[in-house]
């Protein structure tokens, strides 16, 4: 990877099949593309019967992926796959507290967060706390510096559970990392992940008395401009929001959506400024706005949002996509990606300007992962 | 029937791929409990998914001494004898 984050020399590939991965209640599905990302084909289910929360891509070995499964009975685990996400071998490790600490169990792994280069792959797990593993998941350590942080007793689960999530390291420098726990804010490390501080600095949270509190509150998702690592985005319980610092301050950028509530968010990986949000109309409901599933897309980082939605389901779509459910490719233009809970699967291969849907009435979905099919197969 | 001085883990369909395929485990041990960490040893990603992080017996999982559940017993305290049958079946409730 280059220091951009982006693929080779940095520079988006103009054409390339994509593979997404979308992660379900019931299992894994591979839908590929041509390189024109406009005839996909699907397969699956792998891992079936499983909830596939999160999928990740190993910096040293991007044809390695790891999969955060959770099963009703059989509980949460790990599992490895080397040909793409096809054939997935379980492990025997997984991020947990030890038995007998004050928080124990281990109800899900909610996040997997490689690091930049090599084999070192970080969790998010409920109950909220981060683990750190240098082989790629065969073995995890606790995070003690967040996960015996002195603000600990101030954070609560949230609706969905009580987790870390939103694992963000600069592509530059591994050790600068955010982290979001729900609830309890976005934490900010300088050093590898010794020392956490509160970074939560112009968010509000109308779930505390205070108006702009130091902590405590509720992150939906929080992503990392992979070509400009010091810009970062979050969507919140209460708005939508920018930093330019790394987390060390924030500014709301919710005018001009329809709501201030919602989960998915993605970036253009090639561009900083080009963000992608679908809104909902609140925690009540959690459904997209007015039945009208829309993407909204901003070209200059939230100042200005427009409805990118051609293609869309405008009426009698009530339908929610979750914090992982949506994702962008590094081709050009970018390729946008979503999946909702009601099992359907759309694709944009022109920056969310037109979408088309690729898969219908799959289980539940999860998350979404899109990866360049080409950079799977290159490294097997 | 378990051979003498063993006791048998007869596993639910679900958990045969992580025990290279078998239906029935045989482990020596004076209780569940010890029975189980036995099965987890030979078998540690059957033992994951039967007893959580906590040490705790999977909510779900129900495990049947003959006809009686080790809940209704003294859970992983109970105490097997050599040709035992020790049936892991996921319960209903689980999904």
């Amino acid at each position: 990877m280059s220091r951009t984050g982006l693929p080779g020399n940095g520079l988006p590939s103009k054409e390339s099949p994509v593979t997404l991965l979308v992660g379900t209640r019931k299992g894994l599905f591979r839908i590929e593309s041509d390189a024109s990302r406009n005839q996909w084909r699907l397969e699956g289910p792998f891992l079936a019967g499983n909830e596939i929360l999160h999928v990740a891509q190993l910096s040293g070995n991007p044809a390695r992926l790891l999969a955060a499964t959770n099963h009703p009975i059989w509980g949460a685990h790990l599992f490895a796959s080397e040909d793409g996400g096809r054939d997935w071998q379980p492990l025997e490790a997984a991020p947990h507290f030890p038995a007998g600490s004050g928080a124990t169990g281990l109800k899900a792994i909610w996040f997997l967060a490689p690091e930049p280069e090599g084999d070192g792959v970080y969790a998010g797990i409920d109950p909220a706390g981060l683990f750190y593993s240098p082989d790629a998941g065969l073995s995890w350590a606790s995070v003690n510096g967040l996960n015996e942080h002195s603000t600990r007793a101030r954070w609560e689960p949230a609706r969905g559970g009580f987790s870390v999530h939103s694992i963000r390291i600069d592509p530059r420098d591994k050790r600068r990392m955010v982290v979001a726990v729900s609830a309890g804010g976005v934490f900010r490390s300088e050093d590898g992940g010794r020392v956490w501080t509160p970074a939560n600095r112009g968010v509000r949270a109308e779930n505390l008395p205070g108006k702009y509190p130091e902590l405590g509150h509720n992150v939906h998702r929080v992503i990392l401009a992979p070509s400009d690592p010091e810009r970062l985005y979050r969507q919140c319980y209460n708005g939508t929001y920018r930093s330019d610092d790394f987390a060390l301050t924030w500014n709301e950028i919710t005018t001009g959506l329809p709501s201030d509530f919602g989960y998915a968010l993605a970036v253009a990986p090639a561009c900083a400024d080009t963000l992608f949000q679908v809104p909902e109309s609140g925690s009540h409901m959690r459904a997209v706005v007015d039945g009208s599933l829309r993407v909204f897309k901003s070209r200059d980082g939230g100042a200005s949002w427009c409805s990118a939605s051609q293609g869309l389901p405008q009426e009698h779509a009530y339908v929610s996509v979750l914090r992982e459910a949506m994702d962008t490719d590094s081709c050009a233009p970018c390729g946008v990606y979503f999946g909702t809970t009601s099992g359907h699967v759309f694709a944009s291969a022109d920056a969310a300007d037109h979408w088309q849907l690729v898969s219908s009435f799959l289980p539940r979905v999860l998350c979404v992962k899109a990866l360049d099919s080409r950079l799977l197969e290159s490294h097997r | 029937m378990s051979d003498a001085g063993t006791i048998m883990f007869q596993l639910p369909t679900a958990l045969r791929e992580f025990a290279q395929g078998q239906e029935n485990v045989n482990v020596h041990g004076q209780s569940v409990g010890e029975a189980l960490q036995a099965l987890a040893a030979e078998h540690p990603l059957v033992g994951s998914r039967i007893i959580g992080p906590g040490g705790e017996l999977r909510r779900h999982v129900n495990l049947f001494l003959g006809e009686r559940n080790v809940r209704d017993l003294q859970g992983l305290d109970t105490r097997v004898a050599a040709g035992d049958t020790i049936f892991i079946i996921p319960a209903v409730a689980g999904g």
